[in-house]
């Protein structure tokens, strides 16, 4: 019996024995989610583990029922966690008291840490790509043509064959959005404007491209930043995560 | 079919947005890109324009993404995964599963019963806590090309980085993020399964080196003596023997520390 099978059986049986296999898990999310973040002190620690078991129990049976099947219980459940923390930040309408504990590697030279909280944060920036799932390569696309990151073989590859234009003019604009140095911002909205409306059989004009542009990228920023927000990102900073992610994922995969 | 079509929607949307099952799948697929095919087209539509949702999947992610206890059980469920939405929760299935939970409890009450009487009868058994960590030695790190100049530590060489600096749980952390993208390096596994013994983790240790026992590789022979060292640790001598038996006539580096290992547990 997998481990999941066995946990299963549990919330069915005995949600109170769960509950206990989980704490370890139930620990970490608090503190990740509560104390890290700075809302609640680590002495409350232990308060807020047992606030958080007691509301689990009452949620047993609605588990329960809700629960499908379609992933780990422990996954469902530190979702479920991850809910009624966001509840008691919202609730006591907290801010950070202070930061009370850096990660582990604080203590290791500055070229590790620098390295591990960029790849982290790469990382991060990908998964966020992943969530757009088909506006993912069109939001690639706009996001590198507006911070003036080159584009690369594999966006040309992709865009070519599904081009109505004559194949000269496609490469024209797709040439001038991704070595034209000088482009400004209406020149790089109405470029993208005729590449995304051949692409998509649309009509938008211009002004729509650069409303959806900055909404997404207004949208990027809220998620690296994290709620509550763990991070300062702005369009400054988010153009170097970018030269920094492409330059690394250099070939798009595409979904 | 009606009645389940509506279950399904029920249980992956709540109040307009993505339910925890969803998210707990989304937050599953980030972490292992093969389950992103079990993603309902509607999950990724809702997803695709829901920043509320993306938020809470991301939040999800982060604090999950390097705990082993999700990370791990879906590296090894990855080829046992199935599709759960078309199987409405069977009442019969269920009754059936408890029947076999009670032969299962009475069988292993009769175990527990036997094994004391085996244990009183002969109390005199040697201490695998104290033999592991008399013969356990964490293996050296010999990947790492020490002439290598360059300022770029690629992440296995990061994990081993702190596996020398007897940093466990930070190379574990290294380790399992690679291990989600390239679940057969048949290194980094089995550095892992040493990190894991030296955390005291035995359990996971063995479920890593048993893959690794199946297959010819490079750590043959020490994955055998880390292997039996796991259920030494674990105090399971009986599955300790054999294995020490196949290293003692092996003629190996391991062989001489095999036998008298076996002396002290046989």
């Amino acid at each position: 019996m997998s481990h999941n099978s066995e946990d299963t059986f549990l919330l069915h049986h005995d949600p109170g024995s769960l509950i206990v296999k989980y704490l370890d898990v139930i620990s970490i999310i608090i503190q990740k989610r509560l104390i890290n973040t700075g809302y609640f002190l680590p002495e409350e620690k232990e308060d807020l583990i047992q606030t958080v078991c007691k509301q689990l129990i009452e949620k047993a049976p609605s588990i329960n029922k809700n629960y499908n099947g379609s992933s780990l219980l422990i996954t469902y459940c530190s979702s479920v966690i991850n809910n009624l923390c966001n509840g008691m930040i919202r609730e006591l309408k907290k801010q950070p008291v202070a930061i009370h504990q850096l990660p582990d590697y604080v203590e290791y030279d500055g070229y590790i840490v620098e390295r591990l909280l960029v790849n982290e944060t790469i990382d991060k920036f990908g998964k966020i790509m992943r969530l757009y799932h088909n506006k993912r390569f069109k939001l690639e696309f706009c996001l590198k043509s507006y911070f003036r990151v080159r584009l690369s073989s594999a966006d040309y590859e992709y865009l070519a064959p599904k081009m109505q234009m004559d194949p000269a003019r496609f490469f024209e604009i797709f040439n001038d959005l991704s070595e034209n140095q000088k482009l400004t911002k209406n020149e790089i909205y109405n470029n993208l404007t005729i590449i995304l409306n051949d692409l998509e059989h649309v009509n938008n004009c211009s002004d729509a491209i650069r409303k959806w542009i900055n909404v997404k990228i207004g949208e990027v920023l809220v998620l690296l930043n994290g709620n509550p927000k763990s991070s300062c990102f702005d369009e400054e900073t988010l153009q170097i995560l970018l030269d920094k992610y492409f330059s690394k994922n250099s070939i798009l995969i595409l979904h | 079919m009606m009645v389940d079509k509506k279950r399904h929607t029920k249980f992956l949307f709540e109040n307009g947005h993505l339910s925890d099952n969803s998210i707990a799948l989304y937050t599953e697929a980030l972490i292992d890109d093969s389950k992103f095919a079990l993603i309902p087209t509607q999950v990724l539509v809702h997803t695709e324009e829901c920043i509320e949702c993306k938020q809470h999947i991301i939040e999800t992610y982060e604090l999950l993404k390097n705990e082993e206890f999700v990370v791990h059980p879906i590296i090894h469920q990855r080829n046992e995964t199935k599709v759960f939405f078309n199987l409405p929760i069977n009442q019969n299935t269920f009754k059936q599963n408890s029947r076999s939970f009670q032969g299962i409890a009475i069988a292993a009450s009769l175990v527990i019963i036997l094994a004391l009487y085996f244990f009183l009868v002969y109390q005199v058994k040697p201490d695998g806590d104290k033999l592991f960590i008399k013969y356990f030695e964490p293996y050296p790190d010999v990947v790492t090309h020490k002439g290598n100049n360059s300022n770029e530590l690629e992440p296995f060489e990061l994990g081993l980085y702190y596996y020398t600096l007897n940093n466990y749980d930070t190379a574990l952390l290294i380790f399992s993020r690679i291990l989600v993208k390239d679940s057969t390096n048949e290194a980094v596994l089995f550095y892992t399964a040493i990190t894991y013994l030296e955390l005291k983790k035995s359990r996971e240790a063995i479920r890593i080196f048993k893959v690794l026992d199946n297959q010819e590789g490079l750590f043959n022979q020490q994955t055998r003596w880390y292997f039996s060292l796991s259920f030494v640790l674990q105090n399971d001598f009986k599955e300790a023997i054999p294995i020490l038996e196949k290293l003692k006539k092996e003629n190996g580096f391991y062989s001489e520390k095999a036998r008298n290992l076996l002396s002290k547990i046989d």
